[in-house]
């Protein structure tokens, strides 16, 4: 007995096909919404990190299409742009770079902070982001890479000129702290160097 | 110092542990989801619009409601005589536009920025970027090729003009340049790639007033009304201790573009692709156009070959003046 091959409807069809996206992104938020939470809230403020998260997720929503199997790294890519945004809008410095180095530039006596986030605060942005995803985040190479929207090698070497600054950076630090001197700065003086 | 205990060191200063954040399951989190999913439905990137149809984006049954909330909130900000189904579609083109421009333009695009003065170029820049990397190139009356005629940023190093003979040179971070000014390098990208995702697109469509609709021969519409100053340059920058408008692509807002009241002429062209083409703004005898192209399969921005060091170059200076 032969069967026929059971036609759908256009609407059901695009019913079904409703369904499926939805669960998708279900999916995706169920498992990434702790990474993407987590993510923000290392780069900023609670109430902006919570912002980051739903626009981040909305992004998901709206380009589904363009979600990989690997989301994380897309996710958080997009929670990148989502902050940087944030900032430019604020027209102000970049919020991790305050929350490592222990104060707002401009502070005449911010308080001392480990060498460790000093020396991450010295970097530059590309640099830190880089060395974070990796460290922080828990991403791979490869995966850094998909968050940058970058090659993988571009990532590689990027996390690797940014390993060697952060290790010269918290290595000058600490001989400043056996010497006794000061180790922290204002920012505006990283910047000149 | 071993590599393995710096970053050792900074994995310990990882000053959150995603284990202890709420999960998804939590009420905020469940709240979120549900918000998000009564949004329209995403519809596939680069698909053509259907010619004709009555309601260019598809809602969700969950979200019909929210959509008929949308579309008379739409109404209302218009506001204007001709108000009604055929605004209503074109806002919501303009919208879908918009989006569709942005889901192309996510990865790479090539704009190009021309003002216009009586007529006359009076500044502009064709801007490519992939990825973090961009490039941008100056066209003003006077042409040439010195200092911020041209720029690019590659993997992170910015390359410029050398003034004395025209050659490039390896200037470092892009981070070095005037930074906080909302026209550095890494400023303008953010800039880009806010307002070619389709926020700065998004809200001309929804304060568009007195809007009209013009069917080209090759195909293309374009959609034309009044839009606030403020609405297209918004103030995105500080500096010299002033709160400054920057245009999309960073061009400083002045004259009557400057008052965020100011009513300007504003036509969005949409191709029959169904992505954005031109932004046009126009006040007095000035004129402000955005073109989009080859979006999402611009090239990738290369490092100019034998560009000098400018660290280099100081260090021959010095040793010179020894």
């Amino acid at each position: 007995m032969s069967v026929a091959p059971r036609l759908d409807s256009p609407a059901s069809a695009a019913s079904r096909s409703d369904t499926a996206r939805r669960e998708r992104f279900a999916q995706a938020f169920e498992e990434h919404f702790r990474a993407v939470s987590a993510y923000a809230l290392r780069r900023t403020t609670p109430a902006e990190a919570e912002d980051a998260v739903a626009e981040t997720f909305l992004v998901a929503w709206r380009r589904l299409d363009e979600l990989p199997d690997d989301a994380k790294p897309w996710l958080l890519g997009v929670t990148r742009r989502v902050l940087a945004n944030q900032r430019r809008a604020a027209g102000r410095r970049h919020a991790l770079v305050e929350k490592v180095a222990g104060a707002p530039a401009g502070e005449e006596d911010p308080p001392r902070r480990p060498a460790v986030l000093q020396a991450l605060a010295r970097l530059s942005d590309t640099d830190r982001e880089v060395l974070l995803l990796v460290a922080w985040d828990g991403l791979s190479v490869q995966e850094a890479a998909a968050a940058l929207r970058c090659t993988r090698a571009a990532a590689k070497v990027r996390l690797h000129r940014a390993r060697r600054r952060f290790r010269a950076e918290l290595h000058r630090l600490e001989r400043r702290g056996a010497a006794g001197l000061p180790t922290t700065r204002r920012l505006e003086e990283c910047h000149e160097e | 110092m071993k590599s393995d205990r710096a970053l050792a060191l900074l994995e310990r200063e990882n000053p959150i542990d995603e284990r202890d954040l709420p999960g998804a399951d939590a009420p905020e989190a469940l709240l979120l989801r549900e918000r998000i999913l009564l949004e329209e439905s995403p519809r596939r990137p680069h698909a053509r619009p259907a010619r004709g149809r009555r309601r260019l984006v598809g809602v969700t049954a969950a979200g019909a409601s929210l959509a008929a909330v949308s579309a008379v909130a739409g109404l209302l900000v218009l506001g204007s005589p001709g108000g009604g189904p055929a605004v209503e579609d074109a806002v919501a083109a303009v919208k879908q536009a918009a989006t569709a421009t942005a889901a192309s333009a996510d990865r790479s695009g090539t704009v190009a920025v021309r003002i216009t003065h009586d007529g006359e170029l009076w500044a502009g820049t064709r801007i490519r970027w992939n990825g973090d990397d961009i490039a941008a190139s100056r066209a003003t009356p006077e042409g040439g090729r010195t200092a911020g005629d041209q720029w690019r940023v590659v993997d992170g190093t910015f390359y410029g003009i050398d003034p004395v003979d025209g050659g490039w040179v390896d200037q470092g971070s892009p981070a070095n340049i005037d930074p906080d000014s909302g026209t550095t390098p890494d400023e303008l990208l953010a800039a880009v790639l806010e307002d070619v995702d389709g926020a700065t697109l998004r809200r001309l469509g929804h304060s568009m007033t007195g809007l009209t609709t013009t069917r080209l021969d090759d195909g293309s519409t374009v959609y034309r009304g009044s839009v606030p100053a403020g609405q297209i340059a918004r103030e995105t920058g500080f500096k010299e201790g002033e709160h400054i408008r920057v245009f999309p692509f960073g061009y400083v807002a002045h004259g009557r573009a400057a008052d965020p009241t100011a009513l300007l002429d504003t036509a969005i062209t949409v191709g029959e692709d169904g992505l954005i083409h031109e932004l046009a703004v126009t006040w007095g005898t000035w004129a402000y156009t955005i073109t989009y192209s080859d979006l999402g399969t611009t090239a990738a921005v290369v490092a100019p070959k034998n560009a000098k060091s400018l660290l280099e170059m100081r260090r021959i200076a010095e040793d010179q003046k020894r």
